[in-house]
């Protein structure tokens, strides 16, 4: 681990213990006193070209939000937005700027108008935290190619949550105007780029949650008794416990292994480390809540405040399916000599192919 | 907890590696070896010393000992490409990956001098007297005995499930030496499999391979030079490989032969998305095994023992095995055929011997009291 990203470790460690923002149960209202602690420090937003401030730290962060089960956009603004807007070459606004996730649905379309101006519409789906942004950034579709925008506060707003109750928003834009200065100038990443970024990110807070998770099932098979001794001594309970450190192992390697994939591998390393998080998901999540019992299944414990979480992150940015599709289709486009020189790639093999482009992370 | 730490293959790593794939490669095109699932596969001595010619045996044996002094990551490498490509390495499997480890670590000076170059050079072939009729995932039970006498023991009893006695030449028998003390009264016996009093008979496995024997011995004497270290410190021994044993690729590399040779006639079709999804879901998990794998060689290169994390390495891999079975039977549904030859016949193989997999090298109960002791032992210790 890198010296600032221990620090990052250390300090959002202490904001989110000590302001009592996690876990957060269902329903819990909005931590103001959190996330202005977070933005006081310079955690919210990223510089990404500064002191070689980069994927790892945006990974830390992600670990740290999903041990602690905090509800706030912090994946999102310094995982995501930071670098989209550092990508495109494109200044933050003042105020709480949010991201949209590329999703499927997504329709955002710009038409150019004189002067540098240009017009949007379109539906962005999945929002985090959508109905609070200040602004939105987001990638538009600018004449088939992938252009960033920066927009404003978004007239119309459905509310929807996902499984942990954190606010995942529709928000619509219909013939709006955008200056100049909003739009990328040139092509930024791409909807595929995002969303890899977005699984890979998702993975990590997954592995934070399950390494949580892990803890919580530990100390409760040490401290509940049946039958007159600690129930981890029962061998069906042992085999639940080692499902879960196994889940939680599997996926913090997986993680780490891509943060040092080398540029042409990211794809790869982002969508195996998504599918790996999101396939033990239910593993862990099963096992988790059978060594529990009654008590893990109310929302008075922690454990759902993260095993829910672990649920709503299975499905975004991506099913597992998606990914393991996307690797799939790349992988039988017969160009490779082998599946094992992809399962054992490093990087310059596949350039220029569709898994091996050169993702800008 | 248990964690494991994330690495890249080195430059060296990678220069080795492209050294192994053309060796690899020659060998085919020369038809050197016929495809086999790894170390379920027959043996093949004349490619094992072909191996050994390139420096690829014992590489972990020092240049004193008459090794290369190569590191676990190096081995790792050199084995990966070897399974990947399903060539037959069984033979030098065992003096490579254990005994060449176990003597290096607790043989004589006698003993080193003897066997190391020896392993390295392809000219000597061990097998692991481990296992008995009556002791298999509690070893410490083992009943084969050996008594003191003039010069050196006698040994008595059987040992069973000796994969590959039937051509090695010596056996690293674990037996008891003294009543006393469970463990403590274990050693290991370097046995001459060609001394009189020793009986080998083969087991055949479920598909008719000759890989398992029965092993007798009938007053068998072994000299006191052949005690491996000291008489007392079997069970040490034993335990002391185990994450040398159970993290390595073999054991969830088995089957990739036969997946690259699915995956090769897909790329010939148009292939469906549910084709593309498993695939993909294969791939995306033996990305992420290879990299936990990898990350316990450098612990090793590091000089840390991981047999928690082996364990766990090999709990899980050997499971995915198994669903990758599973997954070429659904690209596969085609009725087997162990004579047909080719895909069918190597399929069949992965079919009816994937049960192995998780019993070879400890079974996966085992490994997951193992693990789980460990989980409740750091948990408490927080």
């Amino acid at each position: 681990m890198s010296e600032t990203s221990e620090m990052l470790d250390q300090a959002l460690a202490a904001i989110f213990t000590r302001s009592g923002a996690g876990p957060a149960q269902r329903g819990a209202p909005w931590p103001q006193d959190t996330w202005s602690t977070v933005e006081a420090n310079g955690f919210a937003y990223l510089d990404l070209d500064e002191h070689g401030i980069g994927l790892e730290e945006a990974v830390r962060i992600a670990i740290s939000v999903g041990r602690h089960a905090v509800a706030i956009p912090l994946v999102e603004t310094a995982g995501l937005v930071s670098w989209l807007l550092a990508r495109s070459a494109l200044e933050r606004p003042e105020g709480l700027t949010l991201g949209a996730v590329s999703h499927p649905l997504d329709d955002l379309r710009v038409t150019p108008l004189s002067g540098g101006d240009a017009e949007i519409s379109g539906t962005l789906h999945r929002v985090p935290w959508g109905r609070r942004a200040d602004h939105l950034v987001a990638i538009a579709d600018f004449d088939g190619t992938p252009r960033t925008v920066v927009l404003p506060r978004p007239a119309e707003v459905r509310a929807g949550e996902n499984l942990a109750g954190e606010p995942r928003d529709t928000v619509l834009f219909d013939r709006l105007r955008l200056p100049a200065a909003a739009i990328a100038q040139g092509v930024g990443p791409s909807p595929l780029e995002l969303r890899a970024r977005g699984v890979l990110l998702r993975a990590a807070s997954a592995a934070g949650a399950m390494q949580r998770v892990l803890a919580v099932v530990l100390a409760y098979a040490d401290t509940r008794e049946q039958f007159g001794k600690p129930i981890r001594t029962f061998q069906a309970v042992q085999h639940h416990m080692v499902d879960v450190a196994e889940a939680a192992a599997a996926t913090m390697l997986a993680v780490n292994a891509a943060v040092l994939a080398d540029p042409g591998e990211r794809l790869l390393a982002a969508a195996s480390a998504g599918v790996t998080a999101k396939e033990d998901t239910r593993r862990l999540n099963r096992s988790a809540h059978q060594v529990l019992g009654a008590i893990g299944v109310t929302d008075e414990h922690e454990l759902p405040a993260l095993t829910t979480r672990l649920w709503s992150w299975q499905g975004e940015f991506g099913s597992s399916r998606d990914w393991s599709v996307f690797i799939g289709r790349a992988a039988l486009n017969k160009s490779l000599p082998s599946l094992w020189s992809l399962i054992s790639s490093t990087g310059q093999a596949h350039a220029g192919r569709a898994l091996g482009e050169v993702v800008p992370w | 907890m248990i964690d494991f730490a994330a690495s890249r293959l080195t430059e060296a790593e990678m220069t080795l590696r492209d050294e192994v794939r053309e060796f690899i490669a020659a060998a085919r095109r020369e038809n050197r070896f016929s495809v086999g699932l790894g170390i379920n596969a027959e043996a093949n001595i004349e490619f094992s010393r072909e191996v050994a010619r390139r420096g690829w045996v014992g590489m972990v044996v020092p240049k004193e000992y008459g090794g290369p002094g190569r590191g676990a990551v190096d081995r790792f490498v050199v084995v990966e490409e070897m399974l990947a490509a399903g060539a037959p390495i069984s033979a030098h499997w065992v003096g490579d990956r254990q005994t060449a480890q176990i003597i290096l670590r607790f043989g004589t000076e006698e003993q080193k001098r003897r066997f190391l170059p020896a392993i390295v050079q392809g000219e000597v072939w061990f097998c692991l007297g481990m296992s008995e009729p009556g002791s298999g995932s509690d070893l410490a039970s083992v009943r084969t005995r050996a008594t003191r006498t003039d010069g050196g023991w006698l040994l008595n009893g059987q040992k069973v499930w000796t994969s590959g006695a039937h051509y090695a030449d010596f056996a690293v028998t674990l037996c008891r030496t003294s009543a006393e003390g469970k463990h403590a009264g274990l050693s290991q016996l370097i046995v001459d499999l060609r001394a009189d009093g020793i009986t080998i008979r083969p087991i055949r496995l479920l598909n008719g391979f000759h890989h398992f024997n029965e092993v007798y011995f009938d007053d068998v004497f072994v000299p006191d030079d052949m005690v491996l270290g000291e008489i007392g410190d079997g069970w040490l021994q034993v335990t002391s490989e185990l994450a040398h044993e159970r993290s390595g690729p073999d054991r969830f590399m088995s089957v990739v032969p036969v997946l690259e040779m699915v995956y090769a006639a897909l790329a010939e079709t148009s292939p469906s998305e549910e084709t593309e999804h498993l695939i993909g879901l294969v791939t995306a998990r033996y990305w992420t095994l290879r990299n936990l794998s990898l990350s316990i060689a450098r612990a090793l290169d590091r000089g840390e023992t991981p047999a928690v994390e082996a364990a766990l390495v090999k709990d899980i891999s050997t499971q995915f095995e198994n669903e990758v079975v599973e997954i070429l039977r659904k690209l596969v549904p085609d009725e087997l055929d162990p004579s047909a030859g080719g895909l069918r016949s190597l399929l069949a193989d992965a079919v009816v011997t994937a049960p192995t997999f998780t019993l070879r090298g400890g079974t996966n109960e085992v490994l997951r009291t193992v693990i789980a002791k460990h989980l409740a032992r750091s948990s408490r210790s927080d």
